[in-house]
């Protein structure tokens, strides 16, 4: 049974949500149909593919797509699918198919933006609606295929806010990211994670801004970088990013939680234009931006300070470290994380070493600090299961925040904002009112 | 008669795409006999059985059938299939069958070889050497390294080697080997059809007259032995080429440096599709419609013009 | 620095070399403790079977060249693996209630050579029956580069686990494979 609009409002309060928006499988369909089938998704960056024919599979949703780059220099992004018999053109993961689309299956071809190019022994086709230049007969594209700064987006509804507009403020944060290369451009390289949680996508976007479990959650982390640096007589990067789990309180307390409308947001600690000389890496770093930006532009870009960015329905860029975490959501409680680790370009290979090193420590499936999350969210998920009780309470300082014209600012960090946040713009999604697609089929 | 069963006795690599087998009868019955110029039909395996003729090299009246095969890049199965037998395997064949006989009224052989053509010709030769008759053989190819048998042909003092090494100002002198052709004489030549072709028109313009002129071709699936020669205008590279007899507007497209889609080269899938616009079409593909040919669509990879002349829209 | 590339990967580019059947049984039964001290979860005496420097790699993806430029599962120094040991043995590691508990077969022993530096390099195949909460396999190939000690015993200068799933989808890797 579908529910009503009213029925999905009523699951979120100002301050709570029912428990069913993280197990129910109906809810889930829904969401891929609401949410994935309408927002702008990331679907990779035109690194990815850089020459003509390179491609990259991935889901939207619960849709296998292919990005790939076309002669002209375009990047498309298209339903995995041979209008023919409905096969999947290409298999799973990257490669380059040449110069067109060619189907395992009969040799139909298509042009690398999916336009028919050919199919054999035509004559049989004679009398038939069968029309090289009709619709049906084509690849069929996402509806709107749109980047920013090689970030690639595509949105599976052919109406709604342009990519800009529905990225509002947290574009900062790709600017911020891409702004640390003094050309001003990323690539993803190395490799790329793949990890499967056992528990709902929101979980983990929830705990991304969560800034009152990472002591507690993380304590045997904390507690082991802690006692190894103390063995060795020193802390070095490797240790120092797990040691920050631990940090007390009113660390957390001071930070900044900002929410953009349609779920997005960031999390930050204060301007520390000292930043740029920290450390070795970051000394290097400066020197190396200085010459593109000058030094007040350059300390600006450093001393930007954002722990998680979260893109609703996309993932989690980090600046500082240049990864972008990619949730897919699977199933209602399965949902896989690609993490991409980015080089930028023209800055010292030592930034691309430290880039490369949180990934292994932080982001790796054998990671030392993401298992004891990945346990507490599937623990959620089967709590939820249970019948001891509806509601999961997000009522830390409701209330409180400053509302902006964009979104809201909080007064203390340790607010649950961007819980709110996110399901004010899930609730937005999943009671829009929708607009019937039609179709012509050529015959 | 029924086939023959043949065991792989030795396998030699004449040049790096050119291999030598002797093939010798799995039981104690004689080899069929032949006369020169003739060739065996091996039985190459397959979904469907295909047969691949090979010229016979050795003497009639040997305990053993000698051929070469060169490796060919677009083989239809036949010499890739030839080149991964080892010795010792048995391989059925049609007993041999002579569609290029020496003519008994000659009293003097002129032999031209060019490439591997050179295998009925050398047959052909040993045994006019053996039977004391008078010929010469002249051997043509692109390189010393590509050319089967040239050390034994050096040694024949009958024979003249034309090496091109890609020049073709080098190629088998037509014009002046064949003046004045004598009554008793014959040719016989084998070589590619471009090579064939045009040595046979240099002879007729001479004065040879058909009967004496003689000629085998080793054919790739596609080309036909009449082709001529015709120009192509590609509007949208601006270039106007040459197709030659065994070419494809594909392959003069690709040896110009142009960058077009293509797929199958065997006519099949229309991924090179162009659009005639201007000449006859010579339609040699299997994909495209009757419809779709009278719209102007044409293939590149198989397909060739009637007119001098073909503008392509590519 | 974790990604220093002065260290040496290199398992391919070898010396052959006959080694005496008595030190290929030392050999072998040198892999078989260190898989039961895997399997009691004695991780700090499995440590100690590393030399100094050693290095623990698991790449991520096949054939992968080295893991400087390239992503790995496990690239863990001393310090790292000690890191991972001491979060392994916290009673408040949740995810590790309740404890992966691991069986490991390892055999196919072949001496591979020796390297530039004088290390006997070595391969094994190895197949892993992990529990936790469900049953898992892992499964590949380990190879080693051993250094002989003046007892006769040998330590680990780099343990590499190419596992045949390991660009994978994975749950999480919690304890040395």
């Amino acid at each position: 049974m579908i529910p009503t609009n009213e029925q999905i409002a009523e699951l979120i309060r100002e301050d709570s949500v029912h428990k069913s928006v993280y197990t129910d499988p109906v809810l889930f369909k829904l969401e891929m149909e609401r949410i994935y089938g309408h927002a702008w998704i990331y679907v990779g960056h035109k690194s990815q593919v850089k020459n003509s024919g390179d491609y990259h599979t991935t889901r939207i949703g619960e849709q296998d797509v292919v990005m790939v780059r076309g002669s002209d220099g375009a990047v498309n992004v298209l339903y995995n699918r041979c209008p023919h018999k409905g096969a999947k053109l290409v298999a799973d993961g990257d490669g380059n198919v040449g110069k067109f689309f060619r189907c395992p299956y009969h040799a139909w071809t298509y042009k690398l933006d999916g336009q028919h190019l050919s199919a054999p022994l035509k004559s049989g086709f004679e009398g038939t609606c069968y029309d090289p230049k009709h619709a049906d007969f084509s690849m069929v594209s996402v509806a709107r295929v749109d980047s920013y700064r090689g970030f690639v987006f595509a949105s599976q509804a052919s109406y709604g806010e342009d990519l800009k507009t529905f990225l509002g403020g947290v574009i900062t944060s790709i600017d911020n990211l891409c702004d640390r290369s003094p050309v001003g451009e990323v690539e993803v390289v190395g490799g790329i994670f793949r990890v499967q949680q056992r528990s709902n996508w929101k979980v983990f976007y929830e705990n991304l801004h969560d800034t009152m479990h990472a002591r507690v959650t993380h304590e045997s982390s904390v507690d082991a970088a802690r006692g190894e640096a103390e063995a060795i007589g020193e802390m070095p990067f490797e240790l120092l990013i797990m040691d920050g789990n631990g940090e007390p309180y009113d660390f957390w307390e001071k930070l900044e939680l900002r929410a953009y409308t349609n779920g997005h947001g960031y999390m930050e600690a204060i301007f520390d234009p000292a930043a740029a000389e920290r450390d070795v890496v970051s000394r290097e770093h400066f020197e190396c931006l200085k010459k593109a930006y000058g030094e007040e532009r350059s300390r600006e870009i450093l001393g930007m300070n954002r722990h998680n960015t979260v893109i609703y329905g996309s993932g989690s860029p980090h600046t500082v470290f240049m990864q972008f975490r990619v949730i897919r959501p699977l199933s209602v409680d399965r949902t896989m994380v690609e993490i991409q680790t980015f080089r930028c370009k023209g800055a010292p290979d030592s930034v691309f070493d430290r880039a490369l090193t949180y990934a292994n420590v932080i982001n790796s499936p054998s990671s030392n600090v993401m298992p004891d999350d990945v346990e507490v969210y599937a623990r959620c998920q089967e709590g939820n299961m249970t019948r001891g009780g509806e509601w999961i309470s997000m009522h830390r300082y409701a209330g409180k925040d400053i509302t902006l014209e964009d979104g809201a600012i909080s007064t203390n960090g340790t607010s649950e904002l961007p819980m709110r946040n996110q399901f004010a713009a899930w609730k937005k999604f999943m009671t829009a009112t929708i607009i019937a697609k039609e179709s012509t089929h050529a015959a | 008669m029924s086939s023959l069963s043949l065991m792989v006795r030795q396998i030699d690599s004449l040049t790096p795409r050119i291999r030598r087998l002797l093939l010798v009868s799995t039981d104690s019955r004689p080899l069929p006999t032949f006369t020169p110029g003739a060739h065996v039909e091996l039985h190459v395996p397959g979904e469907r059985i295909q047969r691949r003729a090979y010229s016979l090299v050795n003497e009639p009246g040997t305990d053993y059938y000698e051929i070469a095969v060169q490796l060919e890049e677009n083989s239809s199965g036949g010499s890739r299939w030839v080149h991964s037998l080892s010795e010792g395997q048995v391989i059925q064949a049609e007993p041999p069958s002579n569609q290029f006989p020496l003519s008994d009224s000659a009293d003097h052989f002129v032999l031209i070889a060019g490439g591997i053509g050179i295998t009925p010709m050398l047959g052909m030769a040993r045994a006019l050497k053996s039977s004391g008759k008078t010929f010469s053989l002249h051997y043509s190819g692109r390189t010393p390294e590509s050319m089967a048998y040239l050390d034994e042909v050096k040694k024949l003092e009958q024979s003249n080697l034309w090496i091109t090494n890609g020049n073709s100002s080098k190629r088998f002198p037509a014009r002046s080997v064949l003046a004045d052709p004598k009554i008793a004489q014959h040719l016989y030549i084998c070589g590619p059809n471009q090579m064939v072709n045009s040595v046979l028109q240099e002879a007729r313009e001479l004065g040879w007259k058909d009967d004496h002129l003689h000629y085998e071709v080793f054919t790739g699936a596609l080309e036909q032995l009449g082709d001529k020669p015709f120009d192509v205008f590609l509007k949208e590279s601006g270039l106007t080429l040459t197709v030659n007899p065994d070419q494809t507007v594909l392959d003069v497209m690709l040896e110009a440096g142009l960058d077009p889609m293509f797929d199958c080269r065997r006519g099949d899938c229309g991924v090179c599709v162009a659009q005639v616009l201007e000449g006859e079409a010579d339609h040699r593909d299997i994909c495209l419609s009757e419809r779709e040919r009278s719209l102007g669509s044409f293939c590149p990879c198989v397909s060739r013009a009637t007119s001098e002349r073909l503008v392509l829209d590519i | 620095m974790l990604l220093d590339s002065t260290f040496d990967i290199n398992t391919t580019k070898l010396q052959s070399v006959n080694i005496p059947e008595e030190t290929f049984r030392s050999i072998e039964k040198f892999l078989f403790k260190e898989a039961k001290l895997l399997d009691q979860r004695n991780f700090w005496e499995w440590d100690k079977l590393f030399t100094e420097s050693g290095m623990y790699w698991v790449p991520h993806k096949h054939e992968q060249d080295n893991p400087f430029d390239h992503i790995s599962l496990f690239w863990e120094n001393r310090m790292l693996r000690e890191v991972r040991i001491r979060r392994v043995e916290n009673s408040r590691n949740w995810s590790q209630q309740p404890q992966t508990q691991t069986a490991h077969l390892v055999g196919n022993l072949i001496v591979e050579g020796v390297d530039d530096q004088g290390h006997l390099v070595v391969s094994a195949v190895f197949q892993i029956t992990e529990w936790r909460l469900k049953l898992r396999q892992l499964a590949g190939r380990y190879t080693y580069k051993l250094a002989t000690q003046d007892d006769g015993d040998w330590k680990i200068q780099l343990k590499r686990v190419d596992l045949v799933n390991c660009n994978d989808v994975f749950e999480n890797l919690e304890v040395f494979i």
